[in-house]
C-alpha cells in the first residue's frame, strides 16, 4: 500500500469531517487525523461555525498548532548543554569535597593521623630489614656436615673467606659463605688498642638456580 | 534521521551530541506543552530548558520498553506545574488583563491584525491571549488536563499516567475546566462563543 502523500489538511473536505464530527467532538479520533480534521475546520467558515456552535471550546483548538519561530530556538540546545556540563562539574568537585572534607580536623585527630603516619614510614623502613635478618639467619645444622673449610688465602685484611657445604634439619642442602674483615684501633684517640672483627654470612639454598 | 530510540541509548550512555540531537527532536512539543502551562513564552522556554537538564539526570530510571514522550511530558508537566504556582498572580480583571497583554477591548471590537485575512501568527498570539485570559481562573490541574486533552488531544488514560491520578478524576477535571472556560468566554468574549473567528 502506498503512503498517503496529500497534506494533513487534504485529507479531510466538508462532507469528511461532517462524516466523522461527532467522533471529533468527543476526541476519539486518532492525532495524524485529528490535525487533518483540524487544519481543514479552522480554514472553512462553514465547517468552524458548525463546530463552535457544538463547542466553543474549539476556538483554541489551533493553539496544538503552535510553533516556534526558527530564530527563537538560536542557541537553546546549546544553552542545555552546557548546563549539563556546569553542573558536571560542581558535582564532581563537590563529590570530591564531601568525600574528603566530611570529617572535620581537630588537632586530636590531627594527632592521630600524623602517629598513624609515623608508624607507617616505621613499618616501612624497618619491616624489610628485619625481613633480611631473619632469611639470613643460619638454619640449624646437622651432625657430621660435609663441609670444607678453604683454607686460609691470607692473613690480615680481609680475613680469610670460606665455603661450606652443609644440610639443614630437614636435609636441604646449603652453600654457607664467611667473609670477615678485622679492624684495628691503635688507640691514638681514646688511648687503649682495640681490634674487631666484621664478619659477613652468606647461606645459600642450594636448591635455587642461582 | 537517527531513530530516537538510538538517541535516547546514546544519550543515557553520556553522548552529550546524542542528547543535543534528541531536544532538538522533542523541544516543540515540549515548549507547546510548557507554554499552554504556563502562559508566556519567556517561562515556557525556561520550563523546557529546565525539563531537558532534569531529563538528562533522570534518563537512566527511563525504561526503555516504555513509551519515551508520556514519560518526558510527565518532567515538562510537573516543572511547569511547580512554575505555575510559584509565579501565578492573582487573577486579573478583564481591564488590567487587557492592558497586560498589548491592548483591544476585551468584549468590543477585534484589533485590526486578527480581522479575517490576518496573518496566521497574529491570530494565534489573539488565540493565546484569549485562552491565557480565561485559564487564569482554572486551577492548575484543570489548565494542565485541559492542555493535555483539549489541545494535545492526548488520551485520559495516558493524562492519568502522566499526572498519576485515575482516569475519572481526569474527565472530571476536563468537565470542570471546561464549564469555567465555556462561561468565561460567554462572559468576556461573547462573540467567539457565538462562533465568531478570531
Amino acid at each position: 500500500m502506498s503512503a498517503d502523500l496529500r497534506l494533513p489538511s487534504e485529507l479531510f473536505n466538508c462532507e469528511r469531517v461532517n462524516a466523522y464530527l461527532e467522533s471529533y467532538l468527543l476526541g476519539q479520533i486518532p492525532p495524524p487525523e485529528r490535525r487533518g480534521m483540524r487544519l481543514h475546520i479552522h480554514r472553512c467558515d462553514v465547517c468552524f461555525a458548525k463546530v463552535t456552535e457544538r463547542d466553543p471550546l474549539q476556538l483554541f483548538a489551533p493553539l496544538a498548532e503552535q510553533e516556534r519561530a526558527p530564530q527563537n530556538w538560536a542557541g537553546f540546545e546549546e544553552r542545555i548543554l552546557a548546563a549539563i556540563h556546569e553542573r558536571e562539574s560542581a558535582t564532581s568537585h563537590s563529590f570530591l569535597r564531601r568525600r574528603f572534607m566530611r570529617v572535620r580536623l581537630t588537632p586530636a585527630r590531627a594527632a592521630v593521623g600524623l602517629l598513624a603516619l609515623a608508624a607507617m614510614v616505621a613499618a616501612i623502613l624497618v619491616l624489610p630489614r628485619l625481613m633480611t635478618e631473619k632469611a639470613l639467619a643460619p638454619a640449624p645444622m646437622v651432625a657430621g656436615a660435609t663441609g670444607t673449610a678453604e683454607p686460609p688465602q691470607s692473613s690480615g685484611d680481609p680475613l680469610p673467606q670460606t665455603v661450606e657445604q652443609v644440610r639443614t634439619a630437614d636435609s636441604r642442602p646449603v652453600q654457607v659463605y664467611s667473609m670477615a674483615w678485622a679492624a684495628h684501633d691503635d688507640g691514638e684517640n681514646t688511648g687503649a688498642a682495640e681490634s674487631s672483627v666484621t664478619e659477613l654470612v652468606l647461606i645459600v639454598d642450594a636448591g635455587i638456580d642461582l | 534521521m537517527v531513530d530516537e530510540r538510538v538517541l535516547i541509548r546514546l544519550s543515557r550512555e553520556g553522548d552529550h551530541a546524542a542528547f543535543g540531537q534528541l531536544v532538538a527532536l522533542k523541544r516543540e512539543k515540549a515548549f507547546r506543552i510548557a507554554l499552554n502551562i504556563v502562559g508566556s513564552e519567556i517561562d515556557a522556554d525556561d520550563v523546557a530548558q529546565m525539563a531537558f537538564i532534569r531529563l538528562w539526570s533522570s534518563l537512566e530510571r527511563f525504561d526503555e520498553n516504555s513509551r519515551f514522550d508520556p514519560w518526558f511530558c510527565r518532567i515538562v508537566v510537573n516543572l511547569s506545574i511547580d512554575w505555575y504556582r510559584t509565579r501565578k498572580r492573582a487573577p486579573l480583571d478583564p481591564l488590567e488583563a487587557v492592558e497586560a497583554s498589548g491592548g483591544g477591548a476585551v468584549t468590543g471590537a477585534l484589533p485590526d491584525a486578527i480581522l479575517p485575512g490576518a496573518d496566521a501568527g497574529l491570530m494565534r498570539d489573539e488565540l493565546r491571549r484569549i485562552f491565557n485570559r480565561l485559564a487564569m481562573e482554572l486551577a492548575p490541574v484543570q489548565r494542565v488536563v485541559f492542555t493535555l486533552r483539549e489541545i494535545e488531544g492526548m488520551p485520559s488514560e495516558e493524562i492519568a499516567k502522566v499526572l498519576e491520578i485515575r482516569p475519572s478524576t481526569v474527565r472530571n477535571h476536563i468537565m470542570a475546566a471546561r464549564r469555567i472556560l465555556q462561561d468565561q468566554l460567554r462572559k468576556l468574549y461573547p462573540e467567539y462563543a457565538r462562533g465568531m473567528r478570531p
